[in-house]
Formats: structure tokens, C-alpha cells, sequence
């Protein structure tokens, strides 16, 4: 059996008071899709956040790979984040001023990828998505799931070990739900990524290898 | 790398860069030139109005700024960029914008002063030490207003670790 590359160890979180998660434990192993599902403000996209350290848990440990990220100081943990995660959040927020091809620079720039060797990934990677055609135009210029496509491909440009998508379907319609799970399914299977998904489809939960309940089921 | 993140548009846009140019060209104009009108704690006083002006209308600003690009922010944030280079760079553009405000408001306001106190051969002393304390003045205040608003800002969009 393989090592966790995700493990939450009695992880608790309050807002304000408000206990969303309460020592909660979750093991994900490397190359497996786990689907977490919940009611609205169940807090799935919290335990999102908390799996990339964008927020830090009240209490607990969190383990990234080797990483207890609970104890990295920020520095550390953004490079982390750089270099692990590759996150497709549930509001796409590409930068709508500049081309496709430039907002999927923008992970390699932050990963200090020369010039000529992010354009030839971006360019391989819109390849290979059928978005070449798009490559120059505005993000701003693109409908919902064009932006949404365009921010699964941004989360995997840079090639991260492990994809966490929030609600990646959530109001598309069945044609882009249907090319964006088998843009998932590829990637898991070709690249032997953990992906980590929150979602209501039904589509998604068939196709994950774990589907957990964010608020009846934390301890798996 | 840095750079290359200010030019994909991550601070202030144009119609924000000029209004911060125009604030601090207007506000080192009117030092200047009731500098030059004023002596002893007159002086202090504008110096110290100045200051509080500088400081407060560059914290207003820095809070528009960065709440009119937090989705930028956050999508920084969740790229890995590290908090305090994204600080370095929305500060540096604060002071690059506030110096080219600050050196055409010395530029006119000297010619104003000078208009005004032509005959007078105080001029050297009066523009000397009023561009001195004004210069000092405004690019504390660039940097404490900008460094406050982003900290306050950055904690409310949970940006700040």
C-alpha cells in the first residue's frame, strides 16, 4: 500500500465561533480521485482550502507528501503550492485583460520557467486540449465553460502532482461537463494524479474511486 | 519575475496610477507654496497636514486598488506567489507612481514660489528646506499608507499568512 500524499490528522475549524470541521481525519493516496460532496455550506470548499493551505486549520495536522504544512512558514508554503497543487477554483478567475496563452504562463512564471520554455509547454499543453485555436484570444473574451476549460488546463500546465477542483461542472452545460470529465479521467489515468474534487454532479461521483460526505463521513 | 507580474496586470490600473500622481503633484504644490508664506511652527504645521493627507489618501487608494484586483490577488495567492512579493510589488508601484507626482509638484511648485517671492532673496532657503522635509514627508507617508491598507486588506481576503 502506498504512503498518503493527502493525510488530515484530527483537523478542526472554526470561523467565528462556528465549528465547520471537527477533528476530522482523511487519507488520499497517490493517483486516486475522490469526489467530496456535501450540502451548500457543508464546507467542502474549506476543506479544499485547507488541503492547499490557502487557510490554516484551528486545530490538527495536515500532511502534504512529506510536508506537515500546518508548520511551514508562508514562504515555504506558497512554494509549495507552486510546485504540489494545481487549483481550479469554483469562480474562474482568469485574468480577463490578457491572452489564454499568457494566463497559462502564469503558473511557469511563478515556478521560474524561462520564456522560451513556457511557451513551448503552454503551447503543448493547448495542443493537446484542441485550445490552440484559442491560444490569443482575451480571457475575457471566452463563455463560462471555455473559462472554466481554460482553468483546468492553467491547474495543469505546470504538471502538479495533485489537482483540486471546486465544483468544476457546477452550471455548464452536458457537452463541456462531459469533455471536462474525460479531460480529468486522462489525466488521472496518463498521469497518475490525486485529484480531489468537490461537486453535486452525479457524473463526477461516478468516476471518482472515493466519494466522501463532507458532513456525515470525515473519518475514511 | 517580479516585474513580469506587475506587466500581466497585477497592480493599480491607469485611471489609479493617475489619480495617485495627480494627489501627490496637488498636495506638494500646496505645501510648497504655503511653506513659503509660513515660518517657525506655521511651517510644522503644514508639514504635518501634509503628511497626514499623503497618508491617508495613499491608504484610501491602496484599498481600492487591491479591492478592485482581489480576484488577482487570491488567483496570485493560489499560484504559490508569496505574500510579501506581492506586497513588494503593489508598494513599489505606489512609490514609483508618488515620486513622479512628488518631482512634478517640486517642478511647479518652485516656479510658483519663485513667482511669488521673486524680489526676495530668501528663495535658495525657503525651497531648500521646503522640498527636503516635503519630499521626506510624502514618501513616508507612500509607504506607511500603502503598507497599512495592504496588511488590512490582505487579512480580510485571508491573503495575509
Amino acid at each position: 500500500m502506498q504512503l498518503p500524499i493527502i493525510k488530515l490528522l484530527d483537523v478542526s475549524m472554526n470561523y467565528d465561533n462556528n465549528v465547520i470541521f471537527s477533528n476530522i481525519n482523511l487519507e488520499i493516496e497517490p493517483g486516486e480521485i475522490v469526489a467530496a460532496k456535501g450540502t451548500i455550506g457543508s464546507g467542502k470548499t474549506t476543506l479544499l482550502n485547507l488541503i492547499c493551505g490557502i487557510i490554516r486549520p484551528t486545530s490538527g495536522r495536515i500532511y502534504i507528501d512529506k510536508y506537515d504544512i500546518t508548520k511551514l512558514p508562508s514562504d515555504k508554503l506558497s512554494a509549495l503550492r507552486a510546485n504540489i497543487f494545481g487549483i481550479v477554483p469554483q469562480k474562474t478567475n482568469l485574468i480577463p485583460e490578457i491572452s489564454i496563452k499568457q494566463n497559462l504562463e502564469l503558473p511557469l512564471m511563478l515556478n521560474g520557467i524561462d520564456k522560451d520554455k513556457r511557451n513551448s509547454i503552454v503551447n503543448e499543453t493547448l495542443d493537446k486540449l484542441g485550445l490552440i485555436s484559442l491560444s490569443d484570444r482575451l480571457a475575457g473574451t471566452l463563455s463560462v465553460g471555455e473559462s472554466e476549460i481554460v482553468s483546468i488546463a492553467r491547474s495543469m500546465v505546470s504538471d502538479p502532482p495533485i489537482l483540486l477542483l471546486d465544483e468544476p461542472t457546477e452550471g455548464l452545460d452536458p457537452i463541456i461537463s462531459e469533455m471536462i470529465l474525460s479531460l480529468l479521467r486522462g489525466d488521472s489515468i496518463m498521469n497518475q494524479k490525486t485529484i480531489f474534487i468537490t461537486t453535486h454532479d452525479e457524473r463526477i461521483l461516478n468516476i471518482a474511486n472515493r466519494v466522501i460526505n463532507v458532513k456525515d463521513n470525515m473519518n475514511l | 519575475m517580479l516585474f513580469e507580474l506587475i506587466t500581466n496586470g497585477l497592480t493599480m490600473g491607469k485611471a489609479q496610477s493617475r489619480l495617485a500622481i495627480l494627489i501627490i503633484f496637488m498636495t506638494t504644490i500646496n505645501a510648497m507654496i504655503f511653506s513659503s508664506l509660513l515660518n517657525g511652527s506655521g511651517t510644522l504645521i503644514v508639514s504635518m497636514i501634509t503628511f497626514g493627507f499623503v497618508l491617508i489618501s495613499e491608504y484610501l487608494l491602496t484599498k481600492q486598488t487591491i479591492e478592485s484586483s482581489s480576484s488577482k490577488l487570491i488567483l496570485y495567492n493560489q499560484l504559490g506567489a508569496q505574500t510579501r512579493s506581492i506586497i513588494s510589488i503593489i508598494i513599489s508601484r505606489f512609490i514609483i507612481v508618488g515620486i513622479i507626482g512628488l518631482f512634478s509638484g517640486i517642478i511647479v511648485g518652485s516656479s510658483v514660489v519663485y513667482t511669488i517671492h521673486h524680489p526676495m532673496n530668501i528663495i535658495p532657503t525657503l525651497l531648500q528646506s521646503s522640498i527636503v522635509s516635503i519630499s521626506f514627508l510624502t514618501i513616508i507617508g507612500i509607504c506607511i499608507g500603502s503598507y497599512a491598507a495592504i496588511v488590512q486588506s490582505f487579512k480580510q481576503n485571508n491573503l495575509y499568512q
